[in-house]
């Protein structure tokens, strides 16, 4: 539950080891790379390091390549000695036995674009009821058949004067589909202006003799010979991807480790042909980094502390325990916290774990959830997946307490029995255990509020921020006036106990609520500000103030009774499974086993997603806001990042 | 109260669309694509603009055609947001003032030129029938009093009646585009004054003046750099509004010489380094993109919603369109890049 402590590298050395230092560092794994050339001393003769990457085009021609045999790119092992040139070489010569085909397949796929598009349009001219040899036998007379987008038909109405008919056969939202006749003498300027109206010519093939009918047999029939024709090309070039997928792959290893690696120049500063790079790496990596760049003779490492430049914001690097590792997830939505800030990933998935499965509790469901986790974290390898175990185990637990598994609200009672007690722990639906639930769904409310303001509290005085710490609604003043009226008002409805008099109103209500109204002129006081007078003026001060106090007394309220809905979704849970049981009863032999599978299928999907997001809005916007301002750097080291994608 | 939910009606709308707009992964996508057909395959997938483009045949698309499309599909977004207004206002009409005169300068323009292409090619057919005068008139009339003529019972005749000269040649267009506009502010600050109040009228009128301020300074970078005018000479194009800018900033524009003290007397201290090869409306159009990004964000007001949304949305269609073009001539990725205002 930590930031981990950074260290600021220095490397300087000759642009002749550049190449060399920048593998080192990417072979490295941690090192983050800054911008030099912002940090320093332009006037010092520094300059960025310009050039285009060598390895950008032979990249594209492996991309192309890969794409045209349908192959995906992958890391692979490399051979002794491979390098880049050896790579160019391979992939000319894979590019000689693709391109043929390649160009071939591209040729076929049009023309039979071409043709599926001249059947559409053919189609559309089924109204015609003339042989196409007829028409285009006309001497004097030329015609064009084709679509005009709907958009340009209005516009021919300009057109009045000119000599041409057009006739339009069929329509549709977007195009007109028919047949304009012009003058053999006037074609070229009338070809003209339907051009510039978009008119899409359909061509009507040579060996479409007689009427529309009989012209779609035609050109379904030499559809058909070229499709076949391109599933041989498909064909063949699957058997190219096959035999040359490994030499793809070794290529695209050793190009894109270049490229990626040419890629970092962009941070570099260079002066009298020497290099400057600088970056962050996590300490617990400062001798593995160091070993890495001892091998460099000619290249100066240096490490310095973290704040050694004042002008560069050291990234952040969480470390967490195994168990709220996954939760880094949630704050990273909310943002990445700032290096020297409080890293909340701990909070998080204690009060995530614990008030999913208190709202969600149910052996068999969080059974369910657990084993779809495990199957998404160790098969998929995703970070949600160790989330759902966790939370499918929390609501296993509180599962086992409301004694609900599958709905089923009775299955566990000889299993309590067993251990000695005479029915399940918490009944649900009992009137007493419902009043019990909602108050400790408040009390889980006030405990995590208070948990919040604490940290705000740790928070502020590390940075020395006594606004923050102190005088804020989520300061020491905002904790005590919460905590203190809180523990008043439950001492006297629970235990008929009245602290409520004029000392505990004075000290824990009136002088709090003192400080967070006067808390501008406050800090400054205390950081001994001279101009005490608010910037507004007076009147201005105490109008805000007046009805952000009254926002801040209003907040703590709704904001505790936002945790009203842990209790409501333990109820709206054991409802909603008590209507699936009532229709699983309805029916008979195998329909209720069917309800009853759906129906916790439908309860799983619909309730868990629900009552998940309910609980990151909890986390959000009732913990978070308080402390939380999630404007951090992340941490992210140049590595060759070997995604197939380009 | 019918009004205050078809005005949140419009916001969740707005948000919604806004949602689904390019990212600059997108543009980078489109922009590496090798032909207009490749850049309208990709349109298509995207789900803003997917309907819009649902007939276009990649293979056959020109682009002035997918920019056609592209704008009618602005339009129909417009629409479908407007039916959701039930406050009567005619705030909402500006789209169509807009059109009018952006229309009545290019058929200007088109007749200077000796028309080489039809005005009636790109004229926005959705748009007849909608507008104050008939637009077929428009490009069926050859000179300047025929244009005049064709716009009864409108306020363009009167406006424009000054600059009427029997050689086409002899119109200044500049003048023309001018009066059009300085109308067309003075109808739009009116419009808002009249009907809006609080928070509505300050948004509305603080992006409207930002806009005519970007327009006046970039007038006179234009006539200052490129046609040697005198500050004299300029004061007369500049619209009466501003809205950052100080009286002494703006004289100091109008005297600065070149293009660095030009820059120096309005920039402030910090701001993204300009120079005169990528000009001055690069800065602009990215700060009144951010200013109207950063309102529709936080704003609450359907009309100003409705407005910065116009504009963003007019932005990204221009963004696609440099797109298209810049792959036309085969540029690189990273110089069409450069061209968007994101």
């Amino acid at each position: 539950m930590s930031i981990e402590k950074m260290r600021l590298v220095n490397l300087v050395g000759n642009l002749s080891d550049l190449d060399q230092t920048l593998l080192r560092c990417v072979q490295s794994e941690v090192f983050a790379p800054e911008m030099a050339i912002n940090t320093l001393d332009k006037s010092s003769g520094f300059l960025p390091l310009s050039g285009e990457n060598p390895h950008a085009q032979q990249l594209k021609q492996l991309y192309d390549l890969a794409e045209d045999v349908h192959a995906e790119l992958s890391r692979a092992e490399l051979p002794e000695g491979f390098d880049c040139d050896q790579a160019a070489a391979e992939i000319k010569r894979v590019q000689e036995r693709v391109q043929q085909l390649s160009s071939e397949r591209r040729e076929k796929r049009e023309r039979i674009d071409h043709m599926e598009q001249a059947l559409i349009q053919i189609e559309h001219l089924h109204g015609l009821d003339v042989k196409f040899d007829d028409i285009f036998s006309m001497n004097y007379v030329k015609v064009r058949f084709g679509r005009l987008p709907a958009d340009s038909y209005p516009k021919l109405a300009f057109y009045d004067n000119k000599t041409f008919f057009f006739f339009a056969f069929d329509h549709d939202d977007a195009y007109y589909w028919g047949v304009y006749f012009a003058p053999a003498t006037k074609i070229t300027v009338i070809d003209d202006i339907f051009k510039s109206l978009y008119f899409e010519r359909l061509r009507v093939p040579d060996y479409v003799h007689r009427t529309p009918e009989e012209a779609i047999t035609n050109l379904n029939k030499a559809l058909d010979e070229d499709r076949k024709r391109l599933n041989e090309i498909e064909a063949e070039l699957a058997k190219i991807k096959e035999s040359e997928a490994d030499t793809l792959n070794r290529c695209f290893t050793v190009i894109k480790a270049a490229s990626d690696v040419f890629a970092l120049r962009k941070y570099v500063a260079t002066v009298n042909n020497r290099f400057y790079l600088e970056g962050f790496i996590p300490v617990s990596e400062e001798k593995k980094f160091q070993k890495e760049m001892d091998t460099m003779d000619t290249v100066s490492c240096v490490f310095q502390p973290d704040d050694a430049n004042p002008t560069l914001t050291p990234p952040t690097r969480l470390k967490n325990g195994r168990f709220s590792k996954p939760f880094e997830m949630f704050v990273g939505m909310y943002g990445t916290p700032g290096y020297r800030d409080f890293d909340p990933t701990l909070l998080v998935s204690i009060t995530y774990t614990l008030i999913f499965g208190i709202m969600f509790g149910d052996l068999g469901q969080g059974f369910v959830i657990a084993l779809i986790g495990a199957v998404l974290a160790f098969w998929k390898k995703m970070d949600f997946g160790r989330i759902m175990m966790r939370l499918g185990i929390s609501s296993m637990v509180f599962g086992f307490i409301y004694g609900s598994v599958f709905g089923l609200e009775h299955v566990l009672d000889p299993v309590f029995h067993a251990m000695g007690f005479a029915e399940k722990p918490i009944e649900v639906f009992d009137s007493n255990t419902t009043n019990m639930l909602l108050i400790a769904a408040i009390g889980v409310g006030v405990c995590s509020i208070a948990i919040a303001m604490m940290i705000n509290i740790y928070v502020g005085f590390k940075y020395r921020n006594i606004d923050k710490a102190v005088f804020s609604q989520n300061g020491l003043a905002g904790l005590v006036v919460y905590l203190g009226t809180i523990i008043a008002v439950a001492l006297l409805m629970l235990f008929q106990v009245n602290v409520l008099n004029p000392v505990f109103i004075v000290l824990v209500i009136v002088i709090p609520l003192f400080c967070i109204f006067f808390r501008e002129p406050l800090t400054k006081i205390c950081t001994r500000h001279k101009n005490l007078k608010p910037e507004d003026g007076i009147g201005s001060f105490i109008m805000e103030n007046f009805f952000e106090m009254f926002e801040y007394l209003l907040s703590y309220v709704s904001n505790t009774m936002s945790f009203l809905r842990v209790g409501g979704f333990i109820l709206s849970h054991a409802g909603m499974m008590a209507v699936v049981l009532s229709l699983s009863e309805m029916m008979s032999g195998a329909g209720s086993v069917v309800v009853l599978i759906f129906g916790n299928i439908f309860v799983m999907c619909l309730e868990g997603l629900i009552v998940g997001i309910q609980v990151l809005r909890l986390e959000f916007y009732e913990i978070f806001s308080r402390f939380y301002s999630g404007d951090g750097k992340p941490y992210e080291p140049a590595v060759i990042s070997y995604r197939p994608e380009r | 109260m019918l009004s205050s939910c078809s005005s949140n009606a419009i916001l969740t709308k707005i948000r919604a669309i806004l949602g689904k707009r390019l990212t600059e992964a997108d543009y980078a996508q489109m922009a590496r694509k090798n032909d207009v057909g490749e850049v309208a395959a990709l349109l298509k997938e995207n789900p803003s603009y997917a309907a819009a483009l649902r007939h276009v045949e990649e293979s056959q698309v020109h682009r002035g055609q997918l920019e056609a499309l592209l704008k009618k599909d602005l339009f129909y977004k417009y629409s479908a947001l407007r039916r959701y207004d039930f406050s009567g206002q005619d705030f909402y009409d500006f789209i169509f003032k807009q059109v009018e005169i952006d229309e009545i300068i290019r058929r200007l323009l088109l007749l200077q030129s000796g028309e080489q292409v039809d005005f009636v090619v790109d004229l926005p057919s959705y748009m007849l029938g909608r507008t104050s005068f008939p637009l077929m008139d428009l490009a069926r009339a050859k000179n300047f009093s025929e244009i005049l003529a064709c716009m009864p019972h409108t306020p363009y005749p009167a406006l424009l009646k000054r600059f009427e000269q029997e050689d086409i040649q002899q119109v200044r267009v500049l003048d023309c585009e001018h009066a059009l506009y300085s109308y067309y502010y003075q109808y739009l600050g009116q419009t808002i004054r009249k009907q809006f109040r609080g928070e509505t009228r300050k948004q509305l009128l603080d992006i409207i003046h930002a806009e005519i301020e970007a327009q006046n300074i970039q007038a006179i970078f234009r006539l200052k750099l490129y046609s040697n005018y005198s500050a004299d000479r300029i004061r007369p194009y500049l619209y009466p509004y501003t809205y950052k800018l100080k009286k002494q900033q703006l004289d100091a524009l109008l005297e600065a010489t070149d293009f660095d003290s030009m820059c120096k007397a309005f920039l402030p201290h910090e701001h993204p380094p300009v120079t005169q090869e990528d000009g001055i409306e690069s800065y602009l159009h990215q700060f009144c993109y951010h200013l109207e990004r950063r309102l529709l964000r936080f704003t609450t007001q359907a009309p100003v919603a409705m407005y910065t949304f116009i504009t963003l949305r007019r932005i990204e269609v221009e963004n696609i369109i440099t797109v298209i073009e810049g792959v036309r001539y085969h540029m690189p990725q990273e110089e069409i890049l450069k061209l968007l205002i994101l």
